[in-house]
């Protein structure tokens, strides 16, 4: 069962429903919003069901553009990659940006193995980097740590006064700090919100500027995605660039909108295209929407599970809607479990920019999955009492015994709630027959 | 085998459901355009938390600039291709005369358009661009930002603390 | 044409005065439907706890029971709901949650009676999201609440909806037990917001939400109480 934290749990919930809450004025603006739901759903159908060539044509055109081109089978390829181009570079100091595919394949830890210096430059990230944990939400890295403890952190960390929290002066004196670091850093490196198939570019959505920070001073660039983040061209780019801030923050468009495609004069640029497990999603056509994901982080802010328990409650480095299903693909024995953190309100599904069936999979999955022993128990206990209907009179007209029963089953339910009265069955009866 | 045929063969083998390329042109002419897109842009610009200024076409630039922003010690220049009206930004390519850093280092931030380069919205702005590769390109609304400490925004994170927009008026044909 | 009933098994269980307002309210308006025998539930507490598989005798037997009615009315969305999507193809345009139909089909212009409280509409997740009772706050589509209408026909009822107005109460069937400590925090949650309404009934299309909502109402002693949507429909009948 997953445990609330009661000292953060209002507050928490609060500051992601106000999240959610401006991306419900911003969507409710655009009189053309649900086709736009819909263009990008098909938009991706259309991609994830043509890959192979799509990303042909991307590499072709990324090769002329001067790029130069990866494949990464893994985690463990993609890893290997960017670790030899960054010692082939003699690359002592590393400046990234925000790429959950860098999460997804525990890329900070071996460059850190190798003895590169790699530096987180999103303030969230460098938060959590700092405090030696993880990210707890996709976009909002650090939305569950309060000004408190980062003014406390930036204390330890870049010697800022005591005891002042005011998160003006804590982002100043990150910029301060972080400078050094985007100065002297001998590559940079970026994600990739989307991966243009017509253009060869990769176009990488950010609002505090520390990607295009990273990638405009070192003599080496790297940009890493997963194959699912291919679009056509820029006609649908269009689409996607207007649905993602809309929906992740409630802005109309990040305040960097930035189109990679040839290296800067005089600096390498480098691509490493990943698969890590997509093409497997691909093959289940239970799951294959998945692919259809933009890394929004949408589907937490309005999951009303995850705004109350916080990303840490789950197994995968992903939390809320998408994570279940995402976690239940690449771990399921260790990410079954959070299987039941969902009520299947279909919040999710009924919010996803690109449509993804979010709440429908995570029934799909239970039925493969079971999160709990008890949950069973009493699954196979209601479907042996309603196999037949004698046994539900019987349980039913058993009445207080029945309740006793019930009670001892459902004991979890009493903690916090009353049970409610089993009804004389007298009444059903007569209404049965009382035509 | 290379990893990506061997990429390429795991998505073969995958046999997903195939769907054809959605046509686009009913979301695009459905999507909002305004009476207005230079109200609108400039609404925009101001809701992304820069300023904008209005000049003529033979105005200076730099006195611009410093009129917008009399306090600034570091400002950058640069000349954008357009503006979206939807969003407040403006599209800039590879500099010409400084290093693309500077859009980004700079503690001030002047972007130059004509005000009839303004689009309406996103559609708009690729469709101008169409598919055509220029090395470099970067939509930037506003001064950059960010909520990461309790969602409280704060401009100036990494880059440019402070953004205007300084629309120039187009010439009127000599009569 | 013939009318069939289905009784959800929870609220035969817990909340038969909603059998007898519905059936109430469907004779008052002209619709005679039969309780056929042997009904026992549809299957979606198992199917949303992951048990879709233990319940395929009891889908045939569903099938069976209801195969020779034109049309199927039911006091529960979420029971409908899961009847749509996970039955044959044959249920799809034949099966209605009672709100529905009566707003859809039946059409009433005026119903008698007189509610004079304060209601909040409890605006359930399945009822919004799979039934079509209201417009999912989630999605730009124009207002419509069939729920509200309908109470609009009776007198003197002052209907309102709560801040977040159809975010989920933390039922979700085994999920109230499973994650029962999750589930009463977003029901407290639910109950607060409605209260903060001034409304002195929360109303729902299901009593599954309702049940949850009440328990924790009477568990913590609250100036609310939950009524299903028909027994104040049926209230002058």
């Amino acid at each position: 069962m997953k445990k609330i934290d009661y000292a953060k749990v209002d507050w928490q919930d609060e500051t992601l429903w106000l999240v959610r809450g401006k991306r419900d004025r911003l969507a409710k603006s655009l009189p053309e919003w649900e086709k736009l739901r819909d263009a990008a759903s098909r938009i991706k159908l259309y991609s994830t069901s043509h890959l192979p060539e799509l990303l042909d044509q991307f590499e072709t055109k990324a090769r002329a553009n001067g790029a130069i081109v990866h494949w990464a089978k893994d985690a463990e390829e993609y890893r290997r990659i960017i670790g030899d181009l960054l010692q082939s570079h003699s690359v002592k100091r590393f400046v990234k940006s925000k790429s959950m595919l860098s999460e997804e394949c525990e890329l900070r830890p071996y460059l850190e193995s190798l003895g590169i210096e790699t530096i987180e430059t999103d303030l969230g990230e460098r938060i959590i980097q700092l405090m030696g944990s993880r990210p707890s939400h996709i976009v909002l890295p650090a939305i569950h740590v309060k000004r408190e403890e980062v003014g406390a952190l930036f204390e330890k960390e870049m010697g800022t006064e005591k005891g002042n929290c005011d998160p003006t002066y804590l982002t100043h004196a990150a910029r301060k700090n972080l400078r050094e670091y985007f100065l002297s850093a001998d590559a940079g490196m970026t994600g990739g919100n989307f991966a243009v198939a017509s253009t060869g570019e990769v176009v990488v959505c950010t609002n505090e500027g520390n990607a295009d920070m990273g990638t405009s001073l070192p003599p080496l660039q790297i940009a890493a995605f997963g194959i699912d983040k291919i679009v056509p061209d820029r006609e649908s780019l269009g689409v996607f660039t207007r649905l993602l801030a809309r929906t992740a923050t409630g802005q109309p468009i990040t305040t960097y909108t930035t189109h990679y495609s040839a290296p800067r004069p005089g600096a390498e640029f480098h691509i490493v295209i990943v698969d890590n497990g997509r093409s497997r999603i691909l093959a289940d056509p239970e799951h294959r929407k998945l692919l259809n994901c933009l890394r929004c982080g949408g589907c937490m802010n309005t999951c009303p599970v995850y705004r109350r328990l916080g990303g840490y409650a789950y197994s995968y480095f992903i939390p809320g809607p998408v994570g279940i299903n995402l976690g239940v693909m690449a771990d399921p024995e260790r990410c079954k479990a959070d299987l039941s953190a969902c009520s299947l309100c279909h919040s999710c599904s009924a919010l996803c920019p690109a449509k993804v069936d979010l709440a429908e999979q995570i029934y799909r999955s239970r039925q493969h999955y079971c999160s709990s022993a008890k949950k069973k128990l009493l699954s196979k206990g209601m479907g042996f009492v309603m196999g037949a209907p004698w046994r539900l009179e019987t349980t039913l007209a058993a009445g207080p015994a029945g309740m006793k029963a019930l009670k001892a089953l459902g004991a979890s339910w009493g903690k916090g709630r009353d049970f409610p009265d089993i009804a004389s069955q007298k009444t059903i009866k007569k209404l049965r027959n009382d035509k | 085998m290379t990893s990506k045929e061997a990429i390429f063969e795991a998505l073969k083998a995958a046999r997903p459901e195939v769907f054809e390329k959605p046509d686009l042109s009913e979301v695009k002419s459905a999507s909002l355009r305004y009476e207005d897109p230079l109200a609108k842009f400039c609404e925009a610009v101001k809701g992304s938390g820069g300023k904008v200024l209005r000049i003529e076409a033979g105005d200076s630039p730099e006195e611009a600039a410093r009129s917008l922003f009399p306090e600034a010690e570091d400002i950058c220049i640069a000349k954008g291709e357009f503006g979206v009206a939807e969003n407040g930004c403006v599209y800039l390519e590879e500099p010409t005369d400084m290093p693309r850093v500077k859009y980004f280092i700079s503690d001030t931030l002047v972007l130059v358009i004509d005000e009839e380069s303004i689009v309406a919205n996103m559609h708009d702005a690729y469709d101008r661009l169409g598919e055509e590769v220029k090395g470099y390109g970067i939509f930037i609304s506003g001064p950059s930002k960010t909520a990461d400490i309790e969602q409280a925004l704060v401009f100036g994170a990494h880059g440019a603390r402070l953004v205007g927009v300084l629309l120039r008026r187009h010439i009127a044909p000599a009569p | 044409m013939k009318v069939a009933f289905f009784i959800p098994c929870y609220v035969r269980a817990v909340a038969p005065q909603v059998i007898e307002c519905s059936l109430k309210l469907l004779r008052h308006l002209g619709v005679e439907p039969e309780i056929p025998q042997g009904q026992t539930c549809c299957g979606q507490p198992m199917g949303n706890a992951g048990f879709e598989s233990d319940t395929k005798r009891l889908k045939q037997r569903f099938e069976k029971i209801f195969e020779n009615y034109d049309l199927i009315v039911s006091p529960s969305s979420s029971c409908v709901a899961y009847v749509r999507e996970h039955y044959g193809d044959s249920f799809k345009g034949r099966i209605y949650e009672i709100c529905e139909y009566v707003h859809d089909v039946l059409r009433p212009v005026s119903l008698p009676g007189s509610f004079p409280h304060k209601v909040c509409i409890h605006n359930s997740c399945h009822g919004v999201r799979l039934a079509g009772l209201s417009s999912p706050s989630e999605q730009n589509i124009p207002y419509f609440n069939k729920l509200r209408d309908l109470l609009g026909l009776i007198k003197d009822i002052e209907v309102v909806e709560s801040e977040r107005p159809d975010e989920c109460c933390g039922f979700g069937g085994l999920f109230s037990v499973e994650e029962s400590e999750l589930s009463v925090k977003m029901g407290r949650d639910r109950v607060r917001r409605h209260m903060a309404t001034g409304a002195e009934f929360i109303t729902a299309a299901d009593s599954s939400c309702l049940m949850h909502q009440q328990g924790i109402i009477s568990r913590e002693k609250l100036p609310i109480r939950t009524i299903h949507i028909v027994e104040i429909l049926a209230s002058g009948l």
